[in-house]
């Protein structure tokens, strides 16, 4: 039987992930972070990054591999909720 | 099964849908086949999911009778007086909100149009050394040097030579509540213009193209002109605009590095 989640609840619970991802991403290096939030929050390209950050498309990609694992890591419980 | 190479740098494009039909059914392939990968990709899958969620700006979609219905109580339990507090609240809110948007509004509509000024220059002749730089831009008058410099935020008694470059005129123009300002530095033949105004107004570029680049080791952003070197660049309270004839750009880096200490160095643009 399909279980549904109200509206609130699942807003709820959009907030709680929100917030996590927020302070997780908070907590990365600087190095991982700044790309996470230009990509993320600002909504740039690779290329965009790369200038801003001074660095290549590909270390964008890389840090950007890396910050997306972290957090997948340490969020692990709100994933296995959430799927 | 022996994979000759893990994809690892391919993880990323492929859950962002980047590779092409061939590239994606390569790395799927090597996903089914590869423990280690496969255990990668779940992860980068997960941090895209999660990173997601960062530009959500959650406000939960709840009224008060969806509130009230989760909590098993009549939607009419809330007061009448509640109610009005609530409207009192939204309308304050509203009120703030209109005042904020036409000061916001207002300062936008504010802006220093360069194009003109930068369009004189740029077909002079790149091989004299003209005055354009020096000329009085439209709107702007002649100024005494201590008001520009105040106005400028860089009044301090060594403002006036900068890397060898003295301070020769100065030109003020008022935008709204507010005074931009042309200083003209000159060393010999050379000359330059900077025009530096509070952050609240932008400078009007017309259709010219801006880049980002670093020149230095200082982040500015480059306006494309054929014979001048126009670069923004910018710090705490205040943004400016370096317009040169030269190209030399440890010249230009050591003023606008002058610049950027002097309004405290952020080095926002």
């Amino acid at each position: 039987m399909e279980t549904k989640t109200a509206p609130h609840e699942e807003a709820y619970l959009r907030a709680e992930i929100t917030g996590a991802v927020q302070a997780t991403v908070r907590s990365l290096k600087p190095k991982l972070r700044m790309p996470v939030v230009l990509r993320y929050l600002e909504e740039l390209s690779y290329d965009e990054i790369a200038v801003i950050l001074d660095c290549s498309p590909g270390t964008v990609a890389s840090r950007l591999n890396r910050a997306h694992r972290a957090l997948a890591r340490k969020l692990a419980y709100l994933v296995s909720r959430e799927l | 099964m022996i994979w000759p190479k893990h994809i690892k740098e391919e993880l990323l494009p492929y859950w962002e849908g980047k590779l092409d039909a061939v590239g994606a059914k390569r790395v799927q392939k090597h996903i089914e086949g590869c423990d280690r990968c496969r255990r990668m990709s779940e992860e980068t899958a997960q941090g895209i999911f999660l990173a997601s969620h960062l530009k959500r700006a959650v406000t939960p979609r709840l009224d008060w009778t969806e509130i009230e219905q989760a909590l098993g109580r009549e939607p009419h339990a809330i007061r009448f007086w509640t109610w009005r507090r609530v409207a009192a609240a939204s309308a304050t809110v509203c009120l703030a909100l209109v005042v904020c948007l036409s000061l916001l509004m207002r300062a936008s509509h504010d802006s220093v149009e360069l194009d003109s000024y930068l369009n004189e220059i740029e077909v002079a002749s790149p091989d004299a050394a003209s005055p354009s730089v020096a000329k009085q831009p439209e709107g702007f008058v002649d100024a005494g040097q201590d008001a520009a410099l105040k106005a400028a935020g860089v009044y301090t008694p060594d403002a006036t030579v900068i890397n060898g470059y003295r301070l020769a005129e100065q030109r003020m123009k008022r935008v709204g509540k507010y005074e931009v300002v042309q200083l003209v530095y000159r060393r010999g033949e050379r000359r330059l213009a900077v025009f530096v105004a509070p952050q609240e107004i932008p400078f009007s570029f017309g259709k010219r193209e801006i880049d980002a680049t670093t020149r230095k080791g200082i982040a500015c952003k480059e306006v494309r002109c054929l014979h001048t070197s126009t670069i923004l660049f910018g710090a705490n309270r205040f943004h400016c605009v370096l317009v040169s004839k030269s190209k030399d750009f440890d010249d230009l880096a050591a003023i606008m590095a002058y610049f950027l200490a002097a309004h405290g160095r952020t080095n926002g643009v």
